[in-house]
């Protein structure tokens, strides 16, 4: 008895836990009536009728169980994965059962149940993921295959019926909004690159210039994004009234312009610190002998330095990157674009399946990058190892 | 010919190389020694120009160090840094190649270079090319730091302390090895170090520091023997100095005829080729005062014996 309380994962336990009492006591889906009234609680005894409910539970059961109790990480991995797939397919097939004798305008929606569990499971799964200490580029392919394999199911028409899916379908320019989104998230970080990383190799050569400069960043940081977009708005808008030829390139007080400048200021912070702090990370040593055999002061940047420093500067690109792509969804309450627009659209029409469609897209790009990041990262380090 | 006349450079009021003038024969290995801080580096950086002198010129060839870019010059300096510096990520091979690729050689020139390294220094090819340096020992990472000085065959190679920091035994076999080495190629040493046997094991001339000034330079024997009042006698020693002079020569330069000593089968026997100071200690460990000297073909060449020891170690008069 004691050897097996030994062998129990704390984590995993705790994760089971939660996630078996999120399974009973939260709807998993909800019955609206429309589009906008709130729905009923779908209790699990109505949906498990379902075969594929029948497949669920009991691969639900072994995810739990491995989760707790398993060392072998390969098998806790497959089963939550297998097990989250499964209740895709589940929930996709109910919602026609569930629809089948209520009026034209009643809708499926995603219940808390299910958030938890997409939570739950996802820990469970990052969890095994970690422990398995895979080598970066293998771990980047199973994360996309993943993924690959969600959408996949999407993509079939399986949700269909799922008020989340019906809102994607109303919106013709779904993708568009997703191109916008990350042009935005480009446009404000490559300018601040060429621009932060020379300044922050500046700073790490000169103190003064670091004492002028990282202040002024941080203090903009500081600023929150709304009061930043306002603050931008009044000179741009100025500025446009007094140009047109302006307005017609997109620099006005409303839209992508303020946003882009606001998401540009923000960056530079961590673009120029830790840029200043992987150039300080240097070796002497290894300067010392870059310069004594003869390398010129742009060999040295581009064959040492550069090279050395790039793991930090790279942590410093995932704050942005992450931060940003957070950020351009606020950036459409003044109509810059992006998935953000959704999000103020649902909260205006108090349509929560909106919202979600404006802010999981913008969830999954920040997990994406941050993922693809920290890929390049192991990479760049396991370059010196 | 290294030629440095009157070099001084000062760091703010404090002089950290106080009007220097040392010559270096070229194929010669000069030692630069002194305590801690006392100029060596400084001075080793102002002969390939990572520091400039404040005044004072150095002459390479007769020719002023200042009359070609810095870059250039150090390409043809060989110089191996205090704390070996190597490129974290580049490969050991990368790392040797690192001049010859400044100074445009061919693919294949460079990889004849690196092999023909590697070999020298007695390391392995497929074991150690393609490494990184994290992945290879501290006396490793040393000699590929020697063999990244030594890449585009310069003519002169700076050496700042490249030894430091290594047990006592790799330490000396690294140094004999650089002995062999430069006698090998003929190339112009100037050496860093704080230790005086490294000095002496290694040295053609000793140039002793102190506070940014030289105080004395030498051969090694001149050194030992006359040694300057003060800091430089403190420096070679006391009496440890009579088994220092003693490793200086080899048994070959003090033996003599096999004849005039009765040896017999139980005899010790030590190689020619060992130094004076190795043939005093088998004299005392094995209680004989007189050894069997044998060639390298192992048959007897000649003796030596321990009053003849003992008079070339005692005190000038
Ligand atoms: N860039 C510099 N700025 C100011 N002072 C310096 C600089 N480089 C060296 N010094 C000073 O000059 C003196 C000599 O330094 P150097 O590096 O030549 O010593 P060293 O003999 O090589 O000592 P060690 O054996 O510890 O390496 C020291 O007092 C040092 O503090
Ligand atoms: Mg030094």
């Amino acid at each position: 008895m004691l050897s097996v309380l030994r062998r129990v994962d704390r984590l995993g336990l705790t994760l089971s836990l939660a996630s078996a009492l999120a399974l009973v006591l939260l709807p998993l889906v909800n019955l609206q009536p429309n589009r906008i009234l709130p729905g009923q609680g779908v209790a699990l005894s109505q949906l498990w009728q379902q075969n594929s409910f029948l497949i669920f539970l009991p691969l639900f059961l072994l995810a739990l169980l491995s989760a707790t109790f398993s060392r072998w990480l390969w098998p806790r991995l497959m089963i939550s994965a297998a097990a989250l797939l499964l209740l895709i397919i589940a929930l996709g097939n109910s919602t026609t059962l569930l629809l089948e004798d209520q009026p034209p305008f009643a809708r499926v929606s995603l219940g808390s149940g299910f958030w938890t569990l997409l939570l739950l499971l996802g820990l469970l799964m990052t969890d095994a993921l970690i422990k398995l200490k895979m080598a970066p580029l293998p771990r980047l392919a199973l994360v996309a295959i993943y993924l690959g394999a969600i959408f996949a199911l999407l993509a079939s028409g399986l949700w269909d019926q799922i008020s989340l899916m019906l809102e994607y379908h109303n919106q013709e320019r779904f993708w568009q909004q997703g191109g916008r989104h990350l042009v935005l998230v480009a446009g404000s970080i490559l300018p601040a690159l060429l621009i932060g990383v020379p300044l922050g190799i500046r700073c790490h050569r000169s103190p003064r210039v670091r004492a002028a400069i990282l202040p002024v960043l941080s203090l903009l940081q500081t600023i929150p994004s709304l009061a930043m977009f306002g603050l931008l708005m009044i000179p741009l808008s100025l500025l446009a009234t007094s140009f047109p030829l302006l307005s017609e390139f997109g620099i006005r007080g409303i839209g992508a312009a303020p946003a882009l400048l606001a998401l540009f200021l923000y960056s530079l912070l961590p673009i120029v610190s830790n840029t200043a702090a992987g150039f300080d990370g240097l070796d002497p040593a290894v300067l010392q002998a870059a310069k004594g055999m003869g390398m010129s002061r742009r060999q040295r940047l581009w064959q040492v330095e550069l090279p050395l420093a790039l793991p930090v500067m790279l942590s410093g690109l995932r704050i942005v990157l992450t931060m940003n792509i957070g950020l351009v969804a606020v950036a459409g309450l003044i109509g810059g674009g992006g998935y953000g627009t959704y999000i103020f659209q649902g909260l205006g029409q108090t349509a929560t399946d909106l919202v979600l469609l404006g802010t999981l897209p913008t969830i999954l790009l920040a997990f994406i990058a941050a993922m693809a990041i920290d890929t390049l990262i192991a990479l760049t380090q396991r370059e010196t190892r | 010919m290294i030629e440095l006349n009157n070099l001084t450079r000062s760091f703010g009021d404090h002089k950290a190389v106080d009007n220097l003038n040392l010559k270096v024969e070229t194929g010669e290995i000069c030692a630069l020694i002194g305590t801690s801080g006392c100029g060596k580096s400084t001075t080793l950086k102002m002969i390939n120009r990572l520091i400039e002198p404040s005044s004072g010129t150095v002459l390479i060839d007769g020719e002023d160090i200042r009359n070609q870019p810095p870059e250039q010059l150090r390409r043809k300096i060989g110089y191996a840094i205090q704390g070996v510096g190597l490129f974290p990520h580049r490969s050991v091979y990368e790392n040797i190649a690192t001049v010859p690729r400044l100074l445009g050689w061919s693919s294949e020139q460079i990889d004849a270079r690196v092999h023909e390294l590697l070999d020298l220094l007695k390391m392995d090819f497929d074991s150690f090319a393609h490494r990184k340096p994290s992945r290879l020992s501290g006396g490793e990472q040393q000699r590929i730091g020697v063999a990244r000085a030594l890449a585009a065959k310069p003519d002169l190679m700076l050496m700042d302390e490249p030894f430091g920091a290594l047990d006592p035994l790799t330490r000396e076999r690294l140094q004999l090895e650089l002995k062999q080495i430069q006698k090998l190629l003929g190339i112009t040493i100037i050496l860093v170090t704080h230790d005086i046997e490294e000095a002496i094991r290694l040295a053609d001339r000793i140039a002793v520091m102190d506070g940014g000034k030289l105080l004395q330079q030498a051969t090694p024997e001149e050194l030992l023997r006359n040694p300057r009042e003060g800091f430089v006698s403190n420096l070679v020693g006391g009496e440890e100095r009579a088994l220092r002079l003693l490793s200086l020569r080899s048994i070959s330069d003090l033996m003599e005829p096999a004849e005039c000593f009765e040896l017999n089968a139980a005899t010790p026997s030590i190689e020619a080729s060992a130094t004076l100071r190795d043939a005093l200690a088998r004299q005392i460990w094995q209680q004989s005062p007189v050894l069997r000297v044998t060639g390298e073909n192992g048959d007897t060449c000649g003796a030596i014996s321990m009053e003849r020891l003992l008079s070339l170690g005692q005190r000038p008069e």
